[in-house]
């Protein structure tokens, strides 16, 4: 008896891929190593969400974000999804793009530690701008920028995954839930629970990326939300009415007395921490982690940055530095990461939160 | 088609747009597939069924998508995710069957997932609290097939948006503010001679003097009077309010999304609206006719994928056409006043209640009987069972009988009253008179 259309042209797809072994498993899916039926050399990666057995209102937000936003994004330096397709027991597959060379925070905290250099760091900045940038012109905000959701492809491309935490922001009037961006790259007017944001908040992510490259540790590691708040308050300045006009009447707000008050550091400040880049590169950097959303750089402004231009130009990406092995490291990868946990890392505290939608 | 680079490689454009003789097809497609399915999922003995046709299925769907609409303005949800259901329902059913899977079923779970996918997830237990007789099990059961059939692909593009930008727009160019972008046809006016040429607008025709409106346009309007600013104000809240009503009822129960971009959409519902100013609007914004056709930089409006004027005319027409056909569709037979061909072909689910139930009864008499419980189906297939189909091949006979019983009682429930003036209440085999037995003749003869 024959099947209807939709299930004809799922079985189609889910036949088109074979199934490997695993590769590794996240949060919510289990990864594993595919290829086309039709041409084993053309690796893919499958992407199997897991049933979420304490999740009583069927399909995960983050599946229904990851999906909804990956079958519309197509940019090279967006993880491609070629595929979803369900299998006999409904569970979601979802075909990506083969990225065997892990992620960008393997490449700054690796055991073996990589060499890399400014324009190596250009290089890579410069794949997460347009990559953001793009999502931005769509309308969509990523809201979980991190080192390791970027990964690497087997050229040396910068990839942008993971957007589980994704979601349009077309309708400047609908209020959007302040439970996002893993805390180290978390902006404050977040933590102030502004409800009302915009691109501006990944674009905060993207300076605490550029400035861990630079440093090659995370650079406003707080250990809590709130300490998270001072810690920004010391590295960058304490957020005031002075430097962030309407700042105090964000509903998360917390009023800072006088003496306190840590006065928004100046250029000198940066050059001392991150003058390997150079003035030009300072002064980018200074851009995205300004305190007041309003003022951030947009993402336009990030790419029509003197920075990109000056010397040293960005690394070719095949001659980008790598992380050798691939798979095997996937799994130190994931070990590593387990530990940071234990130590209060706690990166998925946003999206086990934010299953209520907005 | 749009010209636009993010609406093309967006998935409505990309999966769920079609030529009129495509989405035909497969809804010709659709319906064959699922006809073969019922047939052979009754014992032989049994009379053959008398399946729903084609049109008759979409006459059902536009019902419930137009449930859907009730249902979310009852629940109180944003547009988006109303509006989202209904496009979800649509989708699904170019695919499905109601005859494999009834649109009732269907509908919960349709504005369900919309709520997740639209940012406004409400936790299932209170939305499943707040239909009647609904349990959640009954709203996730089919979310998996739901999905399937939507092709994974869960963003819906809107025109309401759209429709909102070019709103403000006009209105700063009724305000003297506003300006045409350089390679528009009307280029080089100054904000006053916008204003102008606006107030000056020939008034919005009623149907059937499209024709007379063009030819006015056509020799301007020197001798007309300026309309005062308070009523060129008014006209355009009018035009804004129309046009916002097809959005959110013609719009979604048509088959526009199918055909026209979301910008085309919003156009052609302002075109229905008030043709004058649609084309004024047009002129302010792209050119008379393409050649070096522009990329589209203007910041309002939405982003309407738009080359020229000349080109893009036919589709508003056609889009309008297709929107006021559907404008009256519900308030009983049809009273379609649009004497455009294409206007009468695209409004199907213009049929009366009696017609509606009738189709309903019909549709009980030729359900899939593999797939009535959807609940257990998907209990079962989750457990990835593999006897699962014999298993329900020997309830089918007795289930049949019991749906065909409950069938009548709960078309009763969903069309209410209407029912009563049907007498009939047997509701044999014969059900389906007139064109539905002629066109189900066809089919067989087709098979
Ligand atoms: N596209 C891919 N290509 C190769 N390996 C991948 C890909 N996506 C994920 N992986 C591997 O599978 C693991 C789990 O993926 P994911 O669920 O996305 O991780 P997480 O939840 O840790 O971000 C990752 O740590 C990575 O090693």
């Amino acid at each position: 008896m024959g099947a209807d259309i939709a299930e004809q042209l799922n079985e189609e797809t889910r036949r088109r891929y074979v199934k490997g072994k695993k590769l590794g498993e996240g949060t919510y899916a289990i990864v594993y190593r595919g290829h086309l039926a039709a041409d084993p050399a053309q690796a893919v990666a499958i992407k199997k969400i897991k049933v979420n057995a304490d999740y009583k209102d069927g399909l995960t937000m983050d599946a229904i974000r990851e999906v909804k936003f990956l079958q519309e994004l197509s940019h090279p330096n967006i993880i491609a999804m070629h595929a979803v397709f369900s299998s006999r027991n409904q569970n979601l597959n979802l075909v990506l793009e083969f990225l065997p060379l892990g992620d960008l925070e393997m490449l700054i905290r690796g055991s073996d530690s990589v060499a890399y250099g400014i324009a190596d760091i250009k290089a890579w900045m410069a794949m997460l701008a347009r990559a953001v940038h793009f999502c931005h012109s769509r309308f969509v905000l990523h809201r979980d920028i991190k080192p390791n959701n970027l990964l690497i492809a087997a050229d040396g491309t910068v990839k942008l995954a993971d957007f589980g935490l994704a979601r349009g922001f077309a309708d400047p009037y609908s209020p959007m839930t302040h439970n996002v961006i893993t805390r180290w790259y978390r902006p404050p007017e977040l933590f102030f629970r502004a409800r009302f944001y915009s691109g501006a908040v990944d674009v905060w992510s993207m300076g605490c990326v550029f400035a861990e490259l630079v440093m090659r540790t995370p650079f406003m590691p707080g250990n809590t939300d709130i300490d998270q708040v001072s810690v920004i308050s010391r590295a960058i300045g304490t957020p005031t009415e002075d430097n962030w006009p309407g700042v105090s009447s964000l509903e998360g707000y917390v009023p800072v007395a006088k003496d306190k008050v840590n006065p928004v550091q100046g250029k000198q400040y940066y050059l001392g921490l991150f003058g390997l880049v150079g003035p030009l590169g300072v002064d980018l950097l200074m851009s995205m982690l300004v305190l007041d959303p309003r003022r951030r750089a947009t993402t336009r402004k990030v790419l029509a940055h003197d920075w990109w231009r000056a010397e040293p130009k960005p690394t070719k990406k095949e001659e980008l530095p790598k992380k050798g092995g691939g798979e095997s490291r996937v799994g130190e990868d994931l070990k590593r990461r387990g530990g940071e946990l234990e130590n209060g890392r706690s990166d998925k505290v946003a999206r086990k939160l934010d299953f209520g939608g907005k | 088609m749009a010209e636009d680079d993010i609406y093309r490689s967006s998935t409505q454009y990309r999966l769920w747009s079609f030529s009129r003789s495509a989405l035909h097809e497969l809804r010709e497609r659709t319906n064959h597939l699922a006809a073969a399915r019922v047939r052979a999922a009754f014992p032989p003995s049994a009379p053959v069924p008398d399946c729903l046709t084609p049109s008759e299925e979409l006459a059902l769907v536009t019902y419930y998508c137009k449930q859907c609409l009730s249902l979310g303005s009852f629940l109180d949800f944003p547009t988006g995710v109303v509006a989202t259901a209904t496009q979800y329902l649509k989708r699904f059913y170019l695919t499905n069957s109601p005859m494999t899977y009834h649109p009732k079923a269907l509908l919960p779970t349709a504005l369900f997932l919309a709520t997740k996918t639209e940012n406004h997830h409400v936790p299932l237990r209170d939305f499943a609290r707040r239909l009647p007789r609904t349990e959640p099990d009954d709203v996730l059961a089919p979310e998996f097939l739901l999905t399937q059939g939507l092709r994974f692909a869960f963003d819906v593009r809107h025109p309401h948006r759209g429709l909102k930008g070019a709103y403000l727009e006009l209105r700063a160019l009724a305000d003297g503010k506003g300006v045409a972008p350089p390679r528009s046809a009307r280029a080089g006016a100054s904000p006053a001679d916008l204003q102008r040429e606006m107030r000056r607008l020939p008034p919005r025709s009623t149907k059937g003097e499209a024709a007379a409106t063009a030819t006015a346009l056509a020799d301007t309007d020197k001798d007309r009077d300026a309309a005062p600013p308070a009523a060129l104000q008014q006209r355009l809240q009018d035009a804004y309010g129309r046009a916002n009503e097809s959005l959110r009822g013609p719009a979604l129960l048509s088959d526009a999304y199918f055909h026209f971009s979301p910008a085309q959409i919003w156009l052609g519902a302002l075109w229905a609206a008030d043709e004058p100013l649609a084309r004024f609007y047009v002129a302010t914004k792209l050119p008379a006719a393409s050649g070096a056709a522009p990329t589209r930089q203007d910041g309002g409006g939405g982003g309407a994928p738009l080359a020229s004027t000349k080109r893009l005319v036919p589709a508003l027409q056609a889009c309008a056409d297709m929107l006021a056909a559907h404008s009256d569709d519900g308030a009983g037979p049809s009273s379609s006043s649009s004497s455009s061909a294409t206007a009468a072909a695209a409004a199907p689910g213009a049929r009366s209640k009696d017609d509606l139930v009738r189709i309903d009864k019909k549709l009980y008499q030729c359900r899939n009987p593999d797939k009535l419980d959807l609940v257990g189906l998907n209990r079962a297939q989750k457990r990835d069972q593999a006897g699962l189909d014999g298993r329900l091949d020997e309830n089918v006979a007795k289930r049949r009988r019991v749906e065909r019983e409950k069938g009548e009682k709960e078309a009763e429930e969903v069309f209410g009253g209407a029912l009563k003036g049907v007498g009939n209440g047997g509701g044999g085999e014969d059900a389906g008179g007139g064109e539905g037995t002629t066109e189900a003749e066809k089919k067989e003869m087709a098979a």
